[in-house]
């Protein structure tokens, strides 16, 4: 296999594209040069200490280290999750991370274990990447669905306290809610595989062929990660929606639209 | 004459606003036959008191009904026959029958079917074939369309909130005379909430200052 090894003045020249980026905010005013640079500086800096722990993680090898890092980014996808909706309620943090943990390490289990079949299960150098793309992706289809859902049933107050009139039970209540937000979290990931190659190159499958792998054994793990992808988005989408079905209409069947913020 | 068992028992009933109690142990009860005008000041928590009754609203209250216990775990039954029909009279996306028919997919009501909604609708002056789009109908039209899927539904008791405040006066005699008479059949009893003067009831209560009471 060839790389080219990347140098930290290969950096700083990319460095002037997010110079561009933040000259063209100021020059149009578009007022975003700040969060740009605060963007560009937490990649860096995220990154770069993901990289040293990384490096850490598999000199040492160790299982425990390896699941308290994946708990650890699970907890982090849950916040970011819950961050990332327009309403919110005090406990939807914890709904976030467990429809995450649920869905990524359900898919990442199969994923590692069963289909490539990792030794020992713990490889931090396959188990730690596939779970960081799978909690990156389900965030997103998490959150989309908690936002379409949550947006559902405040705009459609009245069609579903009109079911609850009429006896609906709270399945039957959420139905339409359940499907629509559902519907919403997993256009991301079919839109991905519509266009997979075809528009769009996969970033993980772009990063094997720089890396040097043979494209169709790149190909081979993009489809992979676009199955698991959909595996994880659905059971994500499906898992923080149903909780918060819970929250918002519980056991005594009435629309509790007064926990939100 | 031997007095009536109650046919609706709901209470204590308390709600407060912003720190003020809007009403305060209030028990409710209904008598088959009764057709009930409550009335009170805007703000006097007429609807509130209505929505705690079916459990839209949180409160401590227990239901009968005929006698029957009705706990939370037993609230779409209630709700299916304790019916609250909403002032704003909501309407579906879809046609006037998907309006009508929704409440017996619902497995609270499996025992019951729509009947003959065409008749009903005929009588409310609504005369548009069931395939219109319940969304284009006028203010007016959506609150018959409520009154009727209302009635088609017989439920035992009809809490209506503002049933007819969109209606011409036409619409309004018709529209009151079917509910009027729907109370007077069987094991029923209405509620209804209404700024109008209404040309029948059999009691009159006033919702003011925090209590129940029965108008003079």
């Amino acid at each position: 296999m060839k790389t080219i090894v990347l140098s930290p003045l290969d950096l700083l020249v990319a460095s002037g594209f997010i110079l561009l980026a933040g000259g063209l905010s100021v020059a149009m005013r578009l007022g975003v040069e700040k969060r740009l640079l605060v963007a560009a500086a937490r990649t860096v800096i995220q990154l770069t200490l993901l990289g040293f722990l990384l490096e850490g993680i598999f000199k040492l090898a160790n299982p425990f280290l390896v699941l308290l890092l994946l708990f650890f980014m699970t907890f982090m996808a849950g916040r970011e999750a819950a961050a990332r909706t327009r309403k919110r309620y005090l406990t939807m943090m914890w709904d976030t991370t467990l429809a995450m943990g649920v869905s990524a390490f359900l898919v990442g289990a199969v994923v590692t274990q069963v289909v490539v079949g990792v030794k020992p299960w713990y490889d931090p150098q396959y188990v730690i990447p596939l779970l960081g793309m799978i909690l990156g992706n389900a965030l997103n289809g998490v959150s989309l669905a908690l936002d379409a859902f949550l947006d559902y049933v405040t705009t459609r107050r009245e069609e579903l306290e009109l079911f609850l009139a009429y006896g609906a039970e709270a399945r039957e209540a959420l139905a339409s809610p359940f499907r629509a937000a559902v519907r919403r979290g997993l256009i991301p990931i079919i839109n991905a595989m519509s266009v997979a190659g075809v528009v769009s190159l996969p970033g993980m499958m772009t990063g094997q062929i720089l890396a040097g792998a043979p494209p169709l054994q790149a190909v081979a793990y993009q489809i992979l990660v676009m199955f698991m992808l959909a595996g994880a988005y659905a059971l994500g989408a499906v898992g923080v929606v149903w909780l918060c079905g819970r929250k918002i209409l519980g056991r005594d069947l009435r629309l509790k639209l007064e926990i939100l913020r | 004459m031997p007095p009536k068992n109650p046919l609706l028992q709901v209470g204590p009933l308390t709600a407060q606003r912003e720190g003020r109690y809007l009403f305060r142990k209030v028990s409710f009860l209904l008598y088959p036959g009764d057709f009930i005008h409550l009335k009170g000041p805007s703000g006097s928590g007429k609807t509130t008191l209505l929505r705690q009754i079916v459990g839209l609203e949180p409160s401590q209250a227990q239901r009968f009904l005929e006698g029957q216990p009705y706990p939370p775990a037993r609230l779409s039954l209630f709700r299916s026959r304790c019916l609250y029909l909403a002032a704003e009279a909501p309407v579906l996306e879809g046609d006037i029958l998907k309006n009508l028919r929704f409440p017996f997919e619902f497995k609270a009501n499996r025992k019951k079917s729509l009947k003959n909604p065409e008749a009903l609708l005929k009588e409310l002056g609504l005369t548009l074939p069931l395939s219109t789009p319940a969304r284009s109908l006028s203010t007016g039209e959506r609150q018959r369309l409520a009154l009727a899927r209302a009635l088609l539904f017989e439920p035992q008791v009809i809490l209506a909130d503002e049933p007819f405040s969109a209606l011409d006066p036409k619409s309004f005699r018709k529209a009151f005379s079917l509910l009027y008479d729907f109370a007077q059949k069987g094991q029923r009893a209405v509620v209804c909430v209404s700024h109008h003067d209404l040309p029948q009831k059999t009691k009159t209560l006033i919702l003011q200052d925090g209590t129940l009471k029965e108008a003079p």
